[in-house]
């Protein structure tokens, strides 16, 4: 897996909660890569990151 | 989820296993065991724990084990009703009969008042602890309970009380907990098992090379210094490190090659709470789901719960937890699911937005409620989930606290100050709460605490509805510290409320009648008492009535009309048999009556009344008179003689005080106690006693108590030879009792303060002491009195034949002391007048009786008047018993013996004795200190051996 900017824009800090979204690349341009993910939660926050990562726990993002 | 290493056995505790292992020996051996584990969460208090219980299973020992839950710190009983397994369906009906017991709903008929009965807790508490010996006597018991930090307070009473009465039984008690938080309970139950030989055993971080072992076991290699290194973040907390390593194995950054496990890149996160959350971030959103509302619960759950809370089929739900349960997340326990730790659930828990829990929390509320939950599990999620003005969590939190009130008054008290909490300052039902909770305070014994909560609603302008009842409480909290003065001034402002309901009124006016008996104001107290029990016959309430006839008949007996007082009892006893649920009962109108028959000189009557009224009392499980009935059949053992069982009962009371913060009576107490001590020539303990006979006194005010602080202390000061202080001491008490009207301690002091009289030349005080007696005794022709007013007539006059005479009304009675002591002037004056042949037997007799009371003073007084007569001792009595070994035991003890022998358990002990199961233990503590052994099991060994070698071992066991 290259490199890939993730930004995090916190509404609330403990626990947090705000959203999630990659960062386009201008060289590498995927799909669906500037839509933002809602999460809560540090559970939310790790399971945000395995959806854009296709991280080990990817699956459908919580939203408590 | 990914791979998970299996759970990895206890590392590095060999030194608290051996501790722990130490404590179930001493068990086999039938002794007791006490140890409370203390350590931090996730430190492996409860695998230490799950390992000595294992343990004892295994060696046939019966296991009681349970553990408390944060959530359910408010259901009474919870955790001791887990670790006894006292359900309904329970086919011990022992036990059931306690789960019956604990469903009774208690208050839920309305507001807790003044008259709150805590019947209920302390019946449930006998209750347990009579099924902890029970089970104690036919074997080793073992008793573990978890997480006492969460424990509710009556659970932890009841550890008190079963640890109390358990001290010479086959019991090993050990709990966890952590070092916070701590209820001021906690800290009781810690310090009494602590001062009762128990220990601590502090549970720290695993040594580096237990962690190495313990990560080699989960990752089945060799770790490698990087894994090491990053594993060391968890300060060997082994639930952090498994949670670490599980976290590392599922993310697939642990590298096992050739036998070695190894981590590439250690990037930890800084807590083990997001080290549990990044574990669990690889379970399925549909089981995350089901944890957040799983949490919400609490540490365990019912799928039934679970399925309630969220709406969802429970045979859905069973698929989705079978996630959490492979994923160690959750475990089944019995019927319930819980999570595998605290800190796990807490960690899911906390990740959820304040605002997200309220909402879950209240939706389970009334969830639950639609279901019928118990009204405390539905008032703690309301609790949990509601905002400042929540009308439905503050009516669920009062209904709540009403049910509780009569299992856990202390509890009710928590749950009244949360539904405060929630209204407007400006709400007028919040002050009616308050005083609810400041009543549940008091009830429950945390008389300061309830001084405060009334102090605080007193000091602004309160509804008068409010304001007479909160009077009233406040009355009663500054009557149990002994400030009798300022009780009695709330409780008159209380009373002349017109606002006040009849029954209150009533109440407050029977409060302050024995607010002004306590100060000594005969006609006040007659004239409230009076007033209180037309008021209360007419509303209805029983237990007023019997406050106020207590009061009356103790007034009579003040003034020394001794029938005309025992009447009034007959008459309360006979309302309060009549009484609905004898509710008249719950006061204690036979110690009155004990105490009457015994100044009329009726111990066998009195005991049997006393005996009956502690009985009555504990069976409604109303503590506070037990200790008054203790000092009661204290005072009949002294008076007859038996000074040793006297003093175990004193013990026990005292005990019994401490316990339950009640001083009443304590001048008393220590007055007889330095009574005995004194006459035993033991005059350090005398003082002693009569220094705190004072302080006693000097709380609850100048009174009718007097002469028991002033009596022991002018005999001290005569013992130091300081005659004229020892005169003023006595002049003092006498000249108040003569202004207060308390003609019934004249015939107790009346000869000591004509001696101390004649002896300092002031013959006036004498004659005036000795005709007061005589007034008495005339009005009540009892033997004793008799023979008092004949003894100070005797030694006025110095006549040997009336002081003989003296000894022949004493003879009369049931008073050996005071018949030695008639016997001992009338011999001394015969000798006087050199007739040794009359004073010989006199002060053989006299000499006799001390020897077998041990009154080595009185011994010594009496031999040296033989001495200085030149007379020779004729034959010798029994002499005292020794000190030590199996000729040392009273009859009383020798009766407890016999029925321990027999298998029978205190209570059972008690009820035959009519003693208290206090006493019953007091009693055991002094002999095996006599015979120097440690075990019940040793004195039945003892008891067979020494049966029928010893007329005493015979002897009718209910004889006492």
């Amino acid at each position: 897996m290259g490199q890939m900017e993730i930004r995090i824009i916190l509404d609330r800090a403990e626990p947090p909660a705000g959203r999630l979204r990659v960062v386009p690349d201008p060289g590498h341009c995927r799909a669906g890569q500037d839509e933002e993910i809602r999460f809560t939660g540090w559970l939310g926050l790790l399971r945000a990151l395995y959806e854009v990562t296709g991280g080990p726990g990817a699956g459908s993002v919580p939203v408590p | 989820m990914g791979t998970l290493a299996p759970v990895p056995g206890i590392r590095g505790r060999a030194a608290e296993i051996a501790v722990l292992g130490d404590a179930v020996d001493r068990v086999v051996s039938g002794r007791p065991a006490v140890v409370l584990i203390e350590g931090e969460a996730g430190i492996g208090k409860t695998r230490l724990l799950a390992g000595v219980l294992e343990d004892a299973r295994g060696r046939g020992m019966q296991v009681a084990s349970g553990r408390a839950e944060e959530l359910e710190r408010t259901r009474p009983f919870g955790l001791v009703a887990t670790a006894f397994g006292c359900v309904r369906s329970s086919p011990d009906p022992r036990r059931a009969a306690i789960a019956a017991l604990l469903a009774t709903r208690g208050g839920d008929r309305g507001p807790i008042t003044v008259t709150s009965d805590p019947g209920l807790r302390f019946r449930a508490v006998d209750a347990f602890a009579d099924l902890a010996e029970e089970l104690a006597l036919a074997g080793p018991l073992v008793i573990g309970v978890d997480d006492l930090q969460w424990a509710d307070p009556s659970s932890l009473l009841t550890l008190a009380a079963v640890s109390r009465r358990l001290a010479y039984l086959p019991v090993a008690l050990i709990g966890c907990l952590r070092p916070s938080p701590r209820i001021p309970e906690l800290d009781r139950l810690a310090g009494l098992l602590l001062d009762a030989g128990g220990r601590i055993l502090a549970v720290r971080g695993l040594t580096e090379r237990a962690v190495a072992e313990l990560v080699a076991e989960a990752v089945a290699a060799v770790p490698g210094p990087g894994l090491l290194a990053g594993i060391s973040g968890a300060a060997g907390n082994p639930l952090f490190v498994t949670e670490l390593l599980g976290a590392l194995a599922q993310e697939g950054a642990i590298e096992t090659a050739g036998g070695r496990a190894e981590v590439a890149e250690v990037t930890l996160p800084p807590t083990l709470r997001l080290t549990i959350l990044r574990r669990l971030s690889f379970l399925s959103e549909d089981t995350l789901q089901a944890l957040r509302a799983a949490s919400i619960l609490g540490s365990s759950f019912t799928v039934t719960e679970l399925s309630v809370t969220m709406a969802r089929p429970a045979l859905e739900l069973s698929v989705v937890l079978a996630e959490g349960i492979a994923g160690r997340v959750l475990e089944e326990y019995g019927a319930v699911i819980r999570f595998r730790h605290d800190l796990i659930r807490d960690a899911i828990y906390e990740d959820l937005p304040l605002s997200v829990r309220r909402g879950l929390h209240r939706e389970a509320g009334q969830r639950l409620a639609q279901t019928g939950a118990p009204a405390l599990q539905v008032a703690e999620q309301f609790a949990r989930g509601a905002g400042q003005g929540d009308a439905e969590a503050i009516g669920w939190l009062t209904r709540a606290a009403r049910e509780a009130a009569a299992r856990s008054p202390d509890i009710a008290a928590s749950l009244l100050e949360r539904a405060a909490g929630l209204m407007a300052p400006a709400d007028p039902g919040r002050d009616r709460l308050l005083a609810e909770r400041a009543s549940s305070l008091m009830v429950s014994g945390r008389n300061a605490d309830a001084l405060a909560a009334c102090r605080s609603l007193l000091d602004r302008d309160l509804d008068p509805q409010v304001d007479g009842p909160v009077r009233i409480c406040l009355g009663r909290a500054l009557l149990a510290q002994g400030q009798v003065r300022d009780a009695l001034q709330e409780l008159e402002q209380a009373g002349s409320s017109p606002a006040l309901p009849g029954a209150e009124r009533a109440a407050a006016w029977a409060w302050a009648g024995f607010a002004r008996m306590s100060l000594g104001d005969l006609d006040g107290a007659a004239a409230s008492a009076e007033q209180a029990r037309s008021a209360a016959a007419s509303a209805g309430d029983h237990l007023t009535v019997s406050v106020a006839m207590t009061t009356l008949a103790r007034v009579s007996e003040s003034r020394g009309h001794l029938r005309d007082a025992l009447q009034i009892t007959d008459e309360a006893v006979h309302l309060a048999d009549e009484s609905p649920g004898r509710l008249g009962h719950r006061y204690p109108i036979r110690a009155t009556r004990g105490h009457i028959l015994i100044e009329l000189g009726r111990p066998e009557e009195a005991r049997s009344a006393l005996g009956v009224g502690m009985r009555i009392s504990e069976e409604s499980g109303v503590r506070w008179p037990l200790s008054i009935y203790q000092v009661f059949l204290a005072l009949e053992r002294f008076i007859t003689g038996e000074w040793d069982d006297a003093i175990a009962e004193l013990e026990a009371s005292f005990e019994l005080a401490d316990e339950i913060g009640s001083t009443y009576n304590h001048v008393f107490a220590h007055g007889i106690l330095s009574l005995i001590s004194l006459h035993r020539n033991d005059l350090s303990r005398a003082e002693e006693a009569a220094g705190a006979a004072a302080r006693d006194l000097a709380g609850w005010g100048s009174g009718y108590r007097t002469t028991w602080a002033a009596w022991p202390r002018a005999l001290i000061l005569e013992a130091g030879g300081e005659l004229g202080q020892a005169l003023a001491t006595m002049t003092g008490a006498w000249d108040m009792c003569a202004r207060l009207g308390l003609a019934l301690d004249y015939p107790a002091v009346g000869a000591d303060l004509v001696r101390l009289a004649l002896a300092s030349g002031d013959m006036g005080r004498a004659r005036d002491a000795s005709a007061a007696v005589t007034e008495v005794a005339a009005r009540n022709e009892v033997p004793w009195m008799t023979g008092a007013a004949l003894r100070c007539r005797g030694l006025i006059e110095d006549d040997a034949e009336i002081l003989q005479a003296a000894a022949g009304a004493c003879a009369g009675g049931s008073r050996p002391l005071g018949l030695a002591l008639a016997c001992e002037d009338a011999g001394a004056a015969f000798a006087r007048q050199g007739r040794l042949d009359r004073a010989r037997p006199l002060l053989d007799q006299a000499l006799g009786i001390y020897e077998r009371l041990g009154a080595a003073r009185d011994l010594a007084r009496a031999e040296a008047t033989l001495r200085e007569a030149g007379i020779r001792r004729g034959r010798r009595g029994t002499r005292g018993r020794p000190q030590i070994g199996w000729a040392s035991l009273t009859p009383a003890e020798h009766a407890v013996a016999g029925l321990v022998a027999e298998g029978l358990s205190n209570p059972q002990i008690g009820e035959r004795l009519y003693i208290s199961r206090r006493t019953v233990q007091t009693h055991l503590a002094h002999m095996f200190a006599k015979l120097d052994i440690a075990t019940r099991a040793q004195l039945a060994v003892d008891v067979t051996r020494h049966r029928g070698s010893d007329p005493a071992d015979t002897a009718d066991s209910a004889g006492g």
